[in-house]
């Protein structure tokens, strides 16, 4: 029977205390009259508990940004300020309304809605200088998430062959490769988190099976997991044997395992790797890097059916004074494939900097075929992106989460981004997120649009 | 005759302002400042011995050290002090910063542009592109002397050879904002400034009161892919109607109206039951072709054959061939709703990512309606982020022929943009609720008063900027890209260090 993906979305507060944007400074000539208590619909100002005829300190967290209080207060007792913990939050990537945003979406499950219209940047460098189309009236089919008709966020990974050929019995000629269906273009890739971060792989894997996708797994961690279908085992040649005897002893063998590319060795182990199982899919990490177009056409040609491109946190090119970004890259490797005619013959995973909703169709929309998440999960877990990684005094309190408390935290958020997804290609009227892939006549890019606007009409 | 200019303070005893005034206890109530302090900051009220609070909006900052006449320096106790209200980077954001919405509430209150010599910045935004990158160029006075009485700024809705024709003294209208997202007395306040100035507001998606009879005039009214509130009577009450394929603020998604805002009075018009979130679907099911489209322009004008008729899109890939189309089905106006606009509630992912700038698309339909060669039969209008009266004379330079503007009639009301209008109770400040305690804090007439003042304002700004350009119509302006210059990085490095 048919059945509906669906992600179980339920809430979820962070265990520490939220930043909060804001901060109310009550000064010392407040009269405690009570007159911000009634202006405020949020109930920021309550009177102290203790000692009714006393204001209690206001409480930030609710605070809406209305003005209301500031403005009734008969002492002007009342200011408010940005809170400095709000601003040294994140980093220049990482910026500190991401930051809350991912707080937000794996807090509810649900998608952040606001009146009022944008309030942000025109444009500016990497996603934000893309802009998704939408389809204004000539459209088969589509009403959103709330809507009637299905839309298919699934992908594979794996490879697809270039034709099919029967024999003289009508029968198939050629032995299709294996491939994997996974219901959301998304895996968990937390290979680049700290090494503190190891205590939480268990949620990773708990999250990614519920979510029926894949979470990189380190070779150590295969023993003891009991979701073996939702683990990419990361090899090298250095640590094959290890994986080896590990599915030997316990006779188990997952659907997918990941190798760094060594120029070398990466060739020998993957073909003795699909000796001895022909149905394992094979993914082959490498950086971002000048040249990596070459390289990926290069091991497609021989025969690579799953790709996985990384770039640095922040989305840019690794190895090079002058980093492309995210972006530019995708499109750049996409491109090369489709012009040697090669580009279904493998799947590309892309990985860095995927710090919001949006990017996962933008990114898609570039040529990817899915997404690796890797700081995105640390910060829907409550990490601030503070650098200063110390296991034993997180400031955000890593070390006291429960696995169940983690995987619904990335339920949730794989939830919220989800729905933000299906908003998206609703919007531009696709049904299928494969479709997606590449269509970059279906977005607006910046520097295109301001050529073709601006350029004739003036200089500079 | 103009609407009357009426002074129209805001409601709160609390005025929000970028510099502090602070006076410390050497203070000997000399009354120094008040003399030497044109501004009027500082005052002592006659027969009081004290001085008053200082008006901290008043002052004009850190550049007033360099004057004669600073109070801080002819202080004779030291007493004051100056500094940067720390509250100000807590109001406002990139699109609409702080200075902006002053400008603006100030306009409101008084009629008047916004002084050059106060402290608000009134020019540009700091979004860092589009129209905060657009600028005039920085041409010498026109040759000829041209009197306010010779600049036409009216617009003439209608420019095709059938339907009403209607002209309004001002490039502008109101947007749609429905009866359930805005309150009644909104409402009313907006179609009260509608009416003085002799142009329209529309009243969204979702019907509209009785209350709002007497200026049916002067009402928009819209049919919306939900089909609420929409009647055979309501578009016969009227003499202008608009279809609303999408918005800018979520173009594609349609319309949402989440349950705490529904009201049993909002749910009455829209035939709803209360307390339910309403979704308007999007697309118009019955329209998948320019074909199915002109069926519904025809279907609207055999219920009311004088009827305006205006088509609002947004802003796709494809948005020039989507105007065609409307020309095509008989509208008269199009209206393009840029993905900048404002909202009753989206979700946030849609408002930055779906769908073009207003900055792009119009450029890009101008141009192609003028090598269509129906550039003259079509009027354009476009919204979605325009803020300023100098953000209506750039997008008409871009090629629009007018304006319709949402948010910043909001902001003459004293909207603070928090953001909030969409859950619980609505609006904090009584503006976008439909709560009935909060939307007490808003008197219609109030309201009116303030709308019609902003106005004012702004067509003081636009008549000294086209006289400036040597120009005696907007109708002149339009498309008229090569008066414009697109400021380059050096300009943002410059906000940078002004910041």
């Amino acid at each position: 029977m048919f059945e509906r993906y669906h992600i179980e979305t339920k809430p979820a507060p962070l265990l520490s205390p939220v930043v909060s944007k804001f901060k109310i400074i009550r000064q010392e000539n407040c009269i405690n009259c009570g007159c911000c208590l009634r202006s405020c619909i949020y109930d920021v100002h309550q009177r102290l508990t203790a000692d009714p005829r006393r204001m209690a300190d206001p409480e930030h967290h609710l605070c809406k940004n209305c003005f209301r209080c500031i403005q009734e207060c008969p002492a002007q007792a009342l200011t408010k300020i940005i809170n400095p913990d709000y601003r040294t939050l994140g980093n220049n990537y990482w910026r500190n309304e991401l930051i809350s945003r991912i707080w937000f979406e794996a807090e509810t499950g649900r998608i952040p809605v606001l009146g009022a219209g944008y309030r942000g940047k025109f444009g500016g460098a990497g996603f934000d200088g893309m802009w998704t189309d939408l389809s204004e009236i000539v459209r088969p089919t589509r009403d959103g998430i709330h809507g009637r008709e299905y839309i298919n966020t699934a992908v594979d990974l794996g490879k697809k062959l270039p034709r099919l050929s029967f024999n003289a019995e009508q029968t198939l000629d050629v032995t299709l490769p294996p491939i994997v269906e996974i219901p959301l273009p998304v895996i968990f890739n937390p290979v680049p988190l700290p090494e503190s971060f190891q205590p939480l792989q268990e949620s990773f894997i708990r999250a990614a099976s519920k979510l029926k996708t894949f979470a990189m797994t380190p070779i150590s961690f295969l023993a003891a997991t009991q979701n073996y279908n939702a683990v990419i085992p990361r090899l090298t040649s250095e640590t094959a044997e290890i994986f080896l005897s590990e599915c030997n002893r316990s006779n188990r063998l997952p659907l997918i395992v990941e190798l760094d590319y060594e120029p070398k060795n990466t060739a020998a182990l993957w073909s003795r790797l699909k000796k001895t199982w022909p149905n394992l899919i094979i993914s082959v990490r490498l950086p971002f890097q000048p040249g990596v177009e070459k390289t990926v056409v290069a091991l497609t040609q021989q025969g690579a059916e799953v790709i996985h491109l990384y770039a640095d946190q922040e989305g840019k090119e690794l190895n090079t004074s002058q980093p492309r970004f995210l972006k530019e890259l995708v499109r750049s490797v996409h491109l090369s494939l489709v012009e040697k005619s090669i580009r279904d013959e493998v799947t590309l995973i892309v990985s860095g900097g995927i710090a919001a909703a949006e990017h996962i169709p933008k990114i898609i929309i570039c040529g990817a075929d899915l997404v690796g998440l890797d700081f995105s999960l640390a910060v829907a877990l409550g990490c601030r992106m503070c650098v200063k990684c110390s296991w034993t005094d997180c400031p955000a309190r890593l070390n006291k989460i429960t696995t169940d408390w983690a995987t619904q935290r990335l339920l949730n958020l794989m939830g919220a981004w989800r729905d933000q997804l299906l908003e998206i290609m609703s919007a531009m009227g696709l049904r299928e997120v494969r479709r997606l892939r590449g269509e970059t006549g279906r977005a607006i890019f910046q520097e295109e649009m301001e050529k073709e606007i601006f350029s004739d009409k003036f200089s500079g | 005759m103009l609407p009357e200019i009426k002074n129209a303070p805001e409601r709160f005893k609390n005025q929000l302002a970028k510099y502090l005034v602070l006076r410390n206890p050497q203070c000997i109530n000399c009354g120094t400042c008040a003399v030497v302090c044109p501004y009027q900051v500082h005052q002592r009220p006659a027969g009081y011995k004290r001085m008053s609070q200082p008006v901290h909006e008043r002052c004009i900052g850190f550049r007033c050290l360099k004057n004669d006449f600073c109070c801080v320096h002819h202080c004779p106790r030291q007493a004051l002090k100056l500094e940067l209200n720390p509250l100000w980077e807590t109001l406002g954001d990139a699109r609409w910063p702080a200075d902006l919405l002053k400008a603006t509430w100030l306009q409101a209150e008084t009629g008047e542009p916004t002084s050059s010599g106060l402290a608000y910045n009134y020019q540009t935004g700091q979004s860092g592109g589009g129209f905060d990158r657009l600028q005039f160029k920085n041409t010498d006075s026109s040759p000829v002397k041209i009197n306010d009485n010779q600049v036409d700024t009216s617009l003439q809705l209608n420019k095709r050879p059938f339907g009403p024709k209607i002209t309004i003294p001002i490039p502008v209208y109101g947007g749609g904002m429905s009866f359930g997202s805005i309150g009644l007395a909104t409402m009313l306040a907006r179609a009260k400034a509608a009416q003085a100035w002799g142009t329209f507001i529309s009243t969204g998606e979702g019907g509209y009161p009785e209350e709002l009879a007497p200026y049916d005039n002067h009402i928009i009214t819209q049919v919306a892919t939900g089909l609420f509130g929409v009647s055979e009577r309501s578009l016969q009450r009227v003499r202008f109607m608009e279809f609303k394929y999408a918005q800018g603020a979520k173009p594609g998604l349609g319309g949402h109206l989440l349950g705490d805002k529904n009201t049993p009075s909002v749910a009455k018009f829209r035939e709803a039951v209360p307390g339910t979130s309403l979704f308007s679907p999007f697309p118009f099911h019955s329209v998948y072709s320019v074909e199915d489209h002109k069926k519904h322009v025809d279907w609207i004008k055999a219920i009311n054959p004088n009827i305006l008729v205006s088509v609002k899109v947004s802003t796709p890939t494809d948005i020039d061939m989507v105007t065609v189309g409307s020309y095509y089905a008989g509208a008269h106006i199009v209206h393009l709703d840029g993905a900048y606009g404002g909202t009753g509630a989206a979700p946030e992912i849609a408002k930055k990512n779906i769908a073009m700038p207003i900055e792009y698309a119009v450029p890009k339909v101008h141009r192609f309606l003028c090598a269509e060669g129906i550039r003259d039969e079509i009027t354009l209008i476009a919204s979605g982020g325009i803020r300023t009266a100098l953000d209506v004379a750039k997008v008409i330079a871009l090629g629009a022929d007018g304006v319709v503007i949402g948010t910043a009639e909001l902001v003459a009301l004293g909207c603070v943009r928090c953001g909030n209008c969409e859950s619980g109770r609505g609006c904090p400040r009584g503006i976008a609720t439909t709560d009935p305690e909060l939307e007490k804090l808003i008197d219609a007439d109030w309201g009116a008063q303030r709308i019609i003042n902003m106005y004012r304002a702004w067509l003081k700004y636009w008549l000294q900027l086209l006289k400036k350009l040597g120009l005696t119509s907007f109708k002149e302006l339009r498309g008229r890209m090569d008066l414009l210059e697109y400021g380059t990085r050096e300009m943002e490095e410059e906000e940078k260090i002004q910041i």
